[in-house]
């Protein structure tokens, strides 16, 4: 049995493919992980998330940015962008049941000593303290009170994190930070503007910020630490224990796999 | 335990064993409540003439005149029809007890065991039980879909003790749900085995394993991901009662905003309501002392069988946000407002809706230094 964890698919199911067929992949015992972002952008998101809920007995996904806007366009709340193309979804016969899987898979995922997120974890928090808040956000979902939280969930205030944060404010940052962080400073207030591998504008007004992982003080640095949704630092974090696996796929560069149990690196070109 | 049955003649060479649950709980050192017999070559008429009452008319069962067990002609059945009336019964003093326990639905079922403690086992049921394998008798176990449930039943209660189901008989479960054989089965008898089910050690497991025979949403009309799975198991460290561990699933199993599509009509109103009531505050535990009134009303909290603490009770087992302390503090805030009564205002001159009103200001008023601690 092996298990493999899948960088960012989104949507390019013909490369997950190849790369399930490059490591021999056995449906009947082995296991894929996803760092989430399983569709959005890409030309084949129905059966890219088709494939994940029938195999939803042996896989793990982490839900990333694009699976939480996919359900708050299906809720009604948000209307689709210009650049989304998951309408193959939204018209599918199947849409209540895939989206409705959606709304059971958590924000972070704890096992086998690795701990998977789509984004990341601030600097300030543990993993324990990830996990305790990631559920608030996962119990919202299952909640009737979801299509309330789709509606708050978007905007990038408030930047930083406060213990006596309440309600879908609250919600927002866990979100913010669980999904979209890429660099926040070392106390941990989140510039979402920069995307590149060096920050360029000046989003927080002369605070310094830097790539969540890099923080010295980080209280997860001892902890290994599986994430995706950064595809311009090419997976390079110059960490061992600190593992990006979004290495550009729908952006024509590659997808990788890796294999949990070995370490192993896998790469498929995408055109 | 053959003392009483000494007494009673059941007429030449009648042979009486025990079978079934009680031969195989034995052999578990498992608890069990109720002990069945079945009767080798006698007739209903000597039974009767014995002082047994006969109970139901399709079926040669009897119950003891002392200690009300049920006694059973040995008999075969074979499927003549659709539904659970859809069988053809053959009891006669020539049936034996093989023929008997063949027609049963596991192997550890189809056991029995004679006066002198002697088992009779032609199935490989001790066998079954040292390997702990949950495996069916004979082909004719398709003949009643309701087994399918019943392995899952049997697999929740013996979970614990690292049962599993054999793959030949998974495939079996697996065939009968794919051709429907659930939707054959009459409500009330669905009903009866998951709420057997869920009064058993693990009952997540009966539901893990229906939905992974895709049974769940025929039977239920939802899914049973993990996520409601562990909720069950939560509710289930905590409470034995089947109406809060049925709660916790169904809350986290509905779907948001979209109305139960469960068979209604068979669930009991209070397991309906109550789990619907949970699905409703999931997440949203009261903020300040105007939610703390409308939950509180919403869940009819001042009204005698009033849900209201089983309510909270599910929550915090399923929902983090609903901490010990807001338990604490909702049912200090129940307390406060019950003590508010309208009568008090009406001696006071105050007069019809405005009765109301006051009432709910005062409670307010009531509920209030709880929430003002924050």
């Amino acid at each position: 049995m092996a298990t493999y964890v899948v960088g960012d698919i989104q949507g390019c199911f013909k490369p997950f493919q190849q790369l399930l067929k490059r490591v021999n992949f056995n449906p009947d015992k082995d296991v894929i992980w996803s760092v989430g972002d399983l569709i959005n952008r890409g030309p084949n998101n129905l059966d890219t998330l088709r494939w994940f809920y029938e195999r939803r007995d042996n896989v793990v996904t982490v839900l990333g940015n694009h699976e939480l806007h996919l359900m708050a366009v299906s809720s009604g709340v948000r209307k689709i962008n210009k650049s989304d193309n998951f309408d193959d979804i939204l018209d599918a016969q199947d849409r209540d049941k895939l989206i409705e899987w959606l709304h059971h898979q958590p924000l972070i995922h704890c096992e086998h000593n690795v701990t998977m997120v789509h984004a990341g974890i601030p600097p300030m928090w543990t993993v324990g303290d990830a996990v305790d808040r990631a559920a608030e956000v996962e119990r919202v979902l299952r909640s009737s009170a979801c299509t309330k939280f789709f509606s708050a969930m978007y905007g990038n205030e408030p930047i930083v994190w406060r213990d006596d944060l309440s309600g879908m404010t609250r919600l927002r940052v866990i979100t913010n930070y669980l999904t979209r962080m890429r660099y926040c400073t070392k106390k941990g207030k989140l510039d979402l503007v920069n995307k590149g591998p060096t920050p360029i504008t000046n989003a927080l007004k002369g605070k310094k910020v830097a790539p969540w992982f890099t923080h010295s003080e980080r209280l997860t640095k001892d902890d290994t630490i599986i994430f995706g949704h950064w595809a311009s630092i090419d997976g390079i974090t110059d960490s061992t224990n600190t593992i990006g696996l979004d290495t550009g796929c729908v952006w024509g560069n590659e997808m990788t796999f890796l294999e949990l149990e070995t370490r192993r690196f896998y790469r498929c070109r995408c055109s | 335990m053959s003392l009483l049955m000494s007494d009673l003649s059941l007429g030449p060479g009648a042979q009486i064993y025990r079978v079934g649950g009680a031969v195989r709980d034995t052999l578990l050192s498992h608890p069990f409540h109720e002990t069945d017999w079945v009767v080798v070559g006698s007739t209903p008429d000597a039974l009767k003439v014995a002082g047994f009452k006969q109970v139901g008319s399709d079926f040669p069962v009897f119950l003891h005149p002392v200690t009300h067990e049920e006694y059973a002609l040995a008999r075969t059945e074979r499927k003549s029809g659709p539904g659970y009336h859809g069988f053809t019964v053959f009891a006669d003093p020539n049936v034996t007890l093989e023929e008997d326990l063949q027609r049963r639905d596991l192997t550890i079922n189809a056991m029995a065991m004679d006066a002198s403690g002697r088992l009779i086992d032609p199935y490989g049921g001790q066998r079954d039980l040292d390997e702990k394998v949950l495996r069916h008798v004979s082909d004719s176990f398709s003949e009643d879909p309701l087994r399918v449930l019943r392995v899952c039943r049997f697999a929740a209660r013996y979970e614990h003790l690292g049962f599993s189901v054999a793959t030949e008989t998974l495939e079996l479960m697996r065939e009968i749900v794919a051709e429907g054989g659930l939707q054959e089965l009459a409500p009330n008898r669905i009903w009866r085995e998951t709420e057997r089910a869920l009064e058993e050690q693990i009952p997540a497991r009966y539901f893990a394993l229906l939905s992974a025979l895709g049974g769940d949403q025929p039977l239920f009309g939802c899914q049973f991901f993990e996520t409601a799975l562990t909720a069950l198991h939560s509710v289930a460290a905590k409470h034995g009662d089947a109406l809060y561990r049925w709660a916790g699933l169904i809350a986290i199993a509905t779907a948001p905003n979209k109305p139960l599509a469960l068979p209604v009509a068979t669930i009991p109103k209070r397991f309906q309501k109550v789990a619907q009531q949970v699905h409703c505050y999931l997440a949203q535990p009261p903020q300040d002392a105007h939610q703390a009134l409308q939950m509180l009303e919403g869940l009819d909290a001042f009204r005698q069988g009033s849900y209201f603490q089983t309510v909270l009770d599910v929550l915090h087992c399923i929902d983090p946000l609903f901490s010990a302390r807001t338990v604490a503090r909702m049912t200090q805030a129940q307390a406060q407002a019950i003590a508010v009564r309208g009568s008090t205002f009406a001696s006071r001159g105050v007069k019809g809706p405005e009765i109301k009103d006051a009432v709910s200001k005062a409670r307010i008023a009531a509920i209030e230094p709880l929430f003002s601690t924050h």
